[in-house]
């Protein structure tokens, strides 16, 4: 005869799977023109490596969603978000004498913001999107230069969505910038940005895909804890 | 304003030991259990509850989920709960007055504790960071304050019916503790009104919200499937304390552990058949 408490745990049912909570991430990333031969290799090599890695996650496979936008000397959305699974990396190649990186922060903005609206739409829950950035842009050739109106924009851009105020809070920008990008630039426009050492395209892909595995898990209130990012930077 | 509560004004006090072995109604099972994740970060168990029978027919229950990585947060949630069971204890007398401003005398009598607490063991007051959720409730009616997650779901007119929800915010792995300097405004009071028949409440923690709250197209119903049966075995249970454990080892089968790894805490309370 089954006691009241083995009736209970036979009966007791949890819901049916719903969604995972979703972790929308936005690869920026450079293919003008001086990206061109080891950096690029190095480029398409990692984001396959973040993929694999990110396979490996039981977790992060089913939280995290890839949206890629390219800049160069045009702004190309060349991956709408998509899981992990079904996301096939692509194989850039580098051209373009133009850096336009105001407009590919512009678009990353634009497609975050879609991308929360329709999660919504549907009910799912999500954390607060990244937007990953990898630029080896110097002054010289970017669509922004420090002082006019477009920069003055853009930097005001990513401070109302990248700040902790109520209201504010939109998104979290990384910037990586690969030799020979202008670091003090970068750091003009981004609030966190990290100069890839040489070579460490791998271990930097990796400690995205850590991060945001420990993103996908981190419950209300908790403050997540990233790996160390000095595997790839300095 | 209308009265909730139609019981009779008594000076007894019946506490949990006494209504152990007598189950009238109301009586009240409640357990917490450390979430498997806990145990595999060597964290202590962060959620509290504590709960009083109060004059006839009338319960007080306090639940409280102190915050993943906060080091002190299980010490926060202790706090709160207890402080606001002491609020009560001492201020029965105020329930037929305004029963929202007593509710949330109880609240802020609860943070005062927090901020008295944080200076007695000499840390910051964010470092007790937790949710609460305070309950009164008859077979007449209920009323509730919150802050934070966790909700509360009754057994109303014989449907599970949603009295509390946990706070929406924009991002999944956010929520506002009780010691958050805006904590007033996210601050959420609920009532239920007289024409009710209310046979049960029960208040839980984010370990069970996930099991007893599905989310539909954004909308939160009661998952009948984990509630139901806990109701009908609460409805039935002689041996509060046989429960309590009962209760305990369902909170720690496999299937609720590989579904939340989180604490996991809940409190029924059996105001009426």
């Amino acid at each position: 005869m089954t006691t009241p408490i083995e009736e209970l745990k036979i009966k007791v049912e949890v819901p049916p799977y719903r969604t995972a909570t979703k972790v929308p991430l936005v690869l920026l990333l450079d293919v003008s023109y001086s990206m061109s031969g080891n950096k690029i290799q190095q480029l398409n090599e990692g984001i396959r490596s973040l993929k694999e890695s990110l396979l490996d996650d039981k977790k992060g496979k089913r939280s995290i969603e890839i949206c890629i936008v390219t800049f160069g000397h045009t702004v190309d959305l060349i991956q709408k978000f998509t899981s992990v699974e079904d996301f096939e990396p692509p194989n850039l190649s580098a051209t373009g004498d133009w850096t336009s990186l105001g407009g590919g922060i512009d678009k990353a903005i634009e497609v975050i913001r879609e991308r929360k609206d329709f999660l919504r739409k549907e009910g799912i829950s999500y954390y607060r999107p990244w937007i990953f950035t990898i630029t080896d842009g110097e002054s010289g050739g970017m669509d922004i230069q420090e002082g006019d109106n477009k920069w003055d924009e853009i930097v005001q851009k990513i401070r109302d969505g990248d700040n902790e105020k109520p209201g504010g809070r939109h998104f979290l920008l990384f910037t990586i910038g690969v030799d020979p990008a202008d670091m003090e630039l970068l750091k003009k426009l981004s609030p966190r940005i990290f100069k890839l050492k040489e070579n460490k395209w791998k271990e930097m892909f990796l400690w995205l895909s850590s991060s945001l595995g420990a993103v996908s898990r981190s419950k209300p209130g908790e403050q997540i804890k990233m790996p160390d990012p000095l595997s790839f930077t300095t | 304003m209308s009265k909730l509560f139609s019981a009779e004004k008594k000076e007894t006090l019946l506490s949990e030991k006494e209504t152990k072995d007598s189950l009238s109604l109301p009586y009240i099972i409640g357990t917490s259990v450390k979430g498997p994740s806990h145990e595999e970060l060597g964290l202590p168990c962060q959620d509290a509850f504590a709960f009083r029978i109060l004059e006839e027919g009338m319960v007080f229950i306090a639940v409280s989920d102190g915050l993943g990585s906060i080091p002190k947060s299980e010490i926060g949630a202790k706090c709160s709960v207890e402080s606001a069971v002491e609020y009560i204890t001492k201020n029965m007398i105020n329930i037929d007055e305004n029963l929202k401003d007593l509710m949330e005398n109880i609240v802020s009598f609860s943070r005062k504790s927090l901020e008295n607490k944080a200076k007695e063991i000499g840390c910051c007051l964010e470092d007790l960071a937790c949710t609460l959720i305070v309950v009164l409730a008859s077979k007449d009616g209920v009323a509730v304050y919150h802050i934070g997650d966790g909700g509360v779901v009754g057994m109303v007119d014989n449907k599970l019916e949603i009295i509390s929800e946990p706070e929406e915010l924009e991002y999944a792995n956010e929520v506002y503790p009780l010691t958050s300097q805006d904590w007033k405004e996210h601050l959420r009071y609920s009532e239920l009104m007289k024409e009710k028949d209310i046979k049960i409440v029960s208040v839980f923690t984010d370990g069970c919200q996930r099991a007893a709250l599905q989310k539909i197209k954004g909308v939160y119903k009661p998952f009948y499937g984990f509630l139901s049966p806990i109701f009908d075995y609460a409805k039935k249970v002689s041996n509060i304390e046989e429960a309590g454990k009962d209760i305990q080892d369902l909170l720690n089968s496999e299937m609720l552990s590989d579904f939340s790894g989180d604490d996991k805490t809940l409190v029924i309370a059996i105001l009426n058949i």
